[in-house]
């Protein structure tokens, strides 16, 4: 069995270089956070509420599978706490509007997913 | 398929490198990782040594009770689905390149760590219903491409040293050596 050829090599060289693009293409996908945004919380794949960013609000995310308790704050959304064991969305920390064509807050366990989205659907 | 193995030493085999295999995605969850849900797939080294050696069925149902026992142990049924994903796309494309014998364990490794990403990444989509996912697609990449290299070296070190009567190599013709 070979372990590490000529091919391998380039292999490695193409995944990285193919990693780097991708990198390059996320980056220029970033806005510059001007604008009006909302909130979006989707679950399951479809919108279950809009919150305004501007506005600072607590929301409670209730589904069959559990509960997350949203916070909009000073023009960013994280998830305070979350029922589920994993606790990714409370650990991802806040989501800010320069981010948001690439970040997003994702509960696996709940499937639900927090966007921050431009109000005029662009 | 034929090799000298006792259908019950395969099946104790099997049976042991599942339980192997389960110690290993449980031990695994103690590395810590930058990015929550990141690991370097251990398990995935026990594919590589089995399917050299007693081949795609037995891999595959090794693969398949540490999945489903992982998930029922640890797990959800949402996280059964996303180790089913990536488990089921990177044996697919592991199996496909011992077969091709186009690149060496290192690459074939490598690849199927990707391709467990990618399974995953598919399966994520679907689940939450948006393509924003797809901005993790250069970390998740990279982090395929490390942790194949890592357990392709591991495996490398570990083939050889096998014990024979246990892990009987398949015949197989072996191309032209290149460079190792």
């Amino acid at each position: 069995m070979r372990i590490f050829s000529r091919r391998d090599a380039a292999l490695l060289l193409s995944l990285l270089l193919l990693f780097g693009v991708l990198l390059l293409v996320v980056f220029l996908l970033r806005g510059d956070g001007s604008g009006e945004w909302d909130v979006v919380i989707r679950y399951r794949g479809e919108t279950a509420a809009r919150l305004p960013l501007e506005t600072d609000v607590e929301y409670l995310f209730e589904c069959e599978e559990g509960v997350n308790r949203i916070v909009v704050r000073d023009g960013a959304v994280r998830v305070e706490s979350a029922d589920c064991k994993n606790q990714v969305c409370v650990h991802h920390g806040a989501l800010l509007p320069e981010e948001t064509a690439v970040d997003f807050i994702s509960c696996a366990p709940h499937r639900l997913l927090i966007t921050v989205e431009r109000r005029d659907g662009k | 398929m034929k090799d000298r193995a006792s259908v019950a030493r395969r099946v104790a085999v099997s049976a042991t490198l599942s339980a192997v295999s389960l110690l290993f995605s449980y031990l695994e969850t103690f590395i810590p990782m930058p990015i929550p849900g990141m690991k370097i797939g251990l398990a995935n080294l026990i594919t590589l040594l089995l399917l050299p050696t007693l081949g795609v069925p037995a891999a595959a149902a090794v693969s398949f009770s540490r999945i489903a026992l992982s998930a029922l142990l640890f797990g959800s049924p949402v996280s059964f689905l996303y180790s089913l994903a990536g488990g089921a796309v990177s044996f697919a494309v592991t199996a496909l390149l011992f077969r091709l014998r186009f690149f060496g364990l290192a690459g074939i490794s490598v690849l199927g760590g990707v391709a467990h990403n990618l399974g995953q990444i598919a399966v994520a989509i679907f689940a939450l219903g948006t393509a924003r996912i797809l901005a993790l697609l250069p970390w998740l990449l990279l982090s395929g491409v490390v942790a194949g290299l890592v357990v392709g070296l591991l495996g490398a070190v570990i083939l050889p040293r096998l014990p024979r009567g246990l892990f009987p190599v398949r015949k197989e013709k072996e191309p032209e050596n290149e460079t190792e």
